[in-house]
C-alpha cells in the first residue's frame, strides 16, 4: 500500500507533545484506531494524556497501561487505552480481547503497537515518536485511510493557526 | 431463586461457626485459588506460577493476563480444596476479585465463583483487588487501626488512609507510570531482564546510590501523587549520553533504585504525618524490596511510625488477600448476586 498523507511535527518539550494530543483528541468521533510507536521515554503516555484531554476527559485519569494491558475510560466517547508493551506474540492481542475493542464505538489507541503490527487494523493513524534529545522528539504521523487523512490536514491547519498567532 | 434465597438466610444464622472462604484471583497473569479460615488462617493458598501447582494439578504456564486463565483456573481451585483437605461441601462463601482489572481475564475468575456459589448454594462476595492488597498483612499480623497503606505494584501505586477492614480512603495515586512498571521498564531498557524489581534490587548492591542524582517527582510540595515516568526518561537520557559499562550500569540500577524509594518512603510518611497516624503498611510487588523495607524502617523509626510489610509471597497478587476481604466485606453483609460484572477500573475509596 502506498503511503498516504503523513505530517512531521517537532515537539520541544513533553507539555508541548502533550497539545499536539489534546488537538488531535478534538478531533476525534469514534471509531478511530491511533498505532502508537516509540521506543522508552519517547512521549507515549504523554501523548495519549493529551489525546484523551482533547476528549474531555481529566489528564490525571490516564495511566500507563502497560501492566493493565488495556485502561477503558468511559466518557461520551469511550477511550481504549491499550499497550503491547508485554505481548509477544500475534496471538497475544487477541487473547486479551483485542479485537473486541477495536470493534467497539470508542477511540482505540494502541500504545507499541510496533511489537505486534500484524495485529492493528489497516486502517489507521499510525504516529511514531522519536527520541532526539532531552525534552526534543520528532513526532511522525501517517495516514493509513482517508479519514485520518482529512483529520492530518485538520491537524496541520491548527498547528498552523496556533504558530501564527504566538507570534502576533 | 427463592430458593437459593432461603439457603443464604438460615446459612447467615451459623455463619461464625468455622467461616471458610474459597477465594478467587485472576486480575492479572497468575491464576490464583486460596482457602482462607475466619478472615485470618490460610488452608492454602496457590498461584498458577507455582511449579507445583503444573506438576501435581496439570495447570499451565501463565504467558500474560489472557484467557490462559481458563486452562488454569479448575486446576487452581481443585488444587486449593485438595490441600487444604477440604471438599466445596465445607465452604462457607467464595470470594472473587471483581476488578480493577482485564474484564476478559476477570470474567474467568468470577463465572468460577458463580458457578459454586449457585450449585453450593453459598453466598458470592466480589472483591477489590487493591483492597486485598490493603489487608493481606491481616494474614500475618494484627495491625491497629487506622494506618496508612500504600500499595505498589506493577499496575498500581497509590495511598490510602485505612481506618477499619471496610474503611478506605483514597490520598493519591500515580499519574503515569506505577513503581512496579518504571523498575520493569528500565531494568528491560538496560538489558537486565525480568522480574525487573529484582534484577535491579541485585545489581543495585553492587552499585552507588549516589553515583547519578535521577529526579524525585514529588510533584509539589506535600502532594501525595506519584510520577515514575519522568525519572525513566532520566535513566534513558543517561544512558544515551554516557554509554556506561558494567560498573556504570549497576551505578545506574543502584541511583535509580534510590530514587524510586526515596519518594515511596517520603510520600508514605508525609501521608502519616499529615493524618496523625503512627502506622503504615506497604503491600504490592514493590514491597518486596528491600532497600524500600530498610529505608522506611529506618526513617519511620525516628519519626515514631512503624512500618509493616507482608512476606513476599503475599505481597505480590494472591488469593489469599482476596479472602481476607471477602471475609470482612461479607462480615458487613456485603455479597453479589449472580449478575454481578467484572469492573475494568473500580476506585477504591473515593
Amino acid at each position: 500500500m502506498a503511503t498516504k498523507k503523513t505530517l512531521e511535527i517537532i515537539s520541544p518539550t513533553p507539555e508541548q507533545t502533550e497539545k499536539i494530543g489534546t488537538l488531535l483528541g478534538e478531533m476525534l468521533t469514534g471509531g478511530e484506531v491511533i498505532a502508537l510507536a516509540g521506543e522508552l521515554g519517547s512521549g507515549k503516555t504523554t501523548l495519549v494524556k493529551g489525546i484523551a484531554q482533547g476528549m474531555g476527559f481529566k489528564e490525571q485519569e490516564v495511566v500507563s497501561p502497560s501492566f493493565t494491558l488495556i485502561n477503558e475510560y468511559d466518557g461520551p466517547l469511550p477511550l481504549f487505552h491499550i499497550d503491547f508493551y508485554r505481548l509477544e506474540g500475534e496471538k497475544d492481542p487477541f487473547e486479551i480481547g483485542f479485537e473486541e475493542y477495536i470493534s467497539a464505538e470508542g477511540v482505540v489507541v494502541i500504545e507499541w503497537a510496533d511489537r505486534v503490527p500484524q495485529a492493528v487494523p489497516k486502517d489507521s493513524l499510525w504516529i511514531t515518536l522519536r527520541y532526539l534529545e532531552a525534552e526534543r522528539r520528532e513526532i511522525v504521523m501517517r495516514a493509513q485511510a482517508d479519514r485520518y487523512e482529512k483529520i492530518i490536514e485538520e491537524l496541520k491547519k491548527k498547528l498552523y493557526n496556533r504558530n501564527s498567532s504566538q507570534k502576533t | 431463586m427463592v430458593w437459593y434465597d432461603n439457603i443464604f438466610e438460615e446459612f447467615e444464622c451459623n455463619r461464625d461457626k468455622r467461616m471458610i472462604i474459597l477465594a478467587i484471583e485472576t486480575s492479572c497473569d497468575d491464576t490464583g485459588a486460596a482457602l482462607i479460615e475466619k478472615g485470618k488462617k490460610i488452608l492454602s493458598n496457590l498461584v498458577s506460577s507455582q511449579d507445583e501447582v503444573h506438576r501435581k494439578y496439570g495447570g499451565v504456564v501463565p504467558e500474560l493476563a489472557s484467557r490462559r486463565h481458563l486452562e488454569n483456573i479448575l486446576p487452581v481451585i481443585r488444587g486449593s480444596l485438595e490441600e487444604a483437605h477440604k471438599s466445596l461441601d465445607e465452604i462457607d462463601a467464595v470470594g472473587v476479585t471483581k476488578g480493577p482489572g482485564l474484564v476478559g481475564s476477570l470474567l474467568v475468575g468470577i463465572s468460577a465463583a458463580k458457578a459454586i456459589s449457585y450449585t453450593k448454594g453459598i453466598p458470592l462476595v466480589g472483591v477489590n483487588h487493591l483492597m486485598g492488597h490493603l489487608l493481606a498483612v491481616f494474614l500475618e499480623e494484627d495491625v491497629p487501626f487506622p494506618f496508612i497503606g500504600m500499595v505498589a505494584s506493577g499496575g498500581h501505586t497509590a495511598l490510602y488512609l485505612v481506618e477499619g477492614f471496610t474503611a478506605f480512603r483514597f490520598l493519591g495515586g500515580t499519574r503515569d507510570d506505577a513503581a512496579g512498571e518504571a523498575f520493569d521498564k528500565v531494568a528491560k531498557y538496560l538489558g537486565l531482564g525480568y522480574p525487573g524489581g529484582r534484577v535491579i534490587e541485585d545489581l543495585a548492591r553492587h552499585g552507588n546510590p549516589c553515583a547519578i542524582s535521577f529526579p524525585r517527582a514529588y510533584i509539589a510540595k506535600d502532594s501525595l501523587e506519584f510520577s515514575f515516568s519522568g525519572v525513566k526518561t532520566a535513566v534513558v537520557n543517561y544512558v544515551r549520553s554516557h554509554s556506561p559499562g558494567y560498573d556504570g550500569i549497576a551505578d545506574i540500577a543502584a541511583s535509580f533504585q534510590e530514587a524510586v524509594v526515596d519518594v515511596l518512603v517520603n510520600k508514605v510518611i508525609w501521608a502519616a504525618q499529615r493524618h496523625g497516624v503512627s502506622r503504615v503498611v506497604v503491600s504490592g510487588g514493590v514491597a518486596s524490596n528491600s532497600r524500600l523495607r530498610e529505608r522506611l524502617e529506618q526513617q519511620g523509626k525516628g519519626l515514631g511510625i512503624k512500618a509493616y510489610f507482608p512476606s513476599p509471597h503475599l505481597c505480590k497478587d494472591n488469593a489469599a488477600m482476596i479472602g481476607v476481604a471477602a471475609y470482612h466485606l461479607f462480615k458487613e453483609g456485603k455479597k453479589d448476586g449472580l449478575d454481578m460484572g467484572a469492573l475494568s477500573r473500580w476506585p477504591l475509596g473515593r
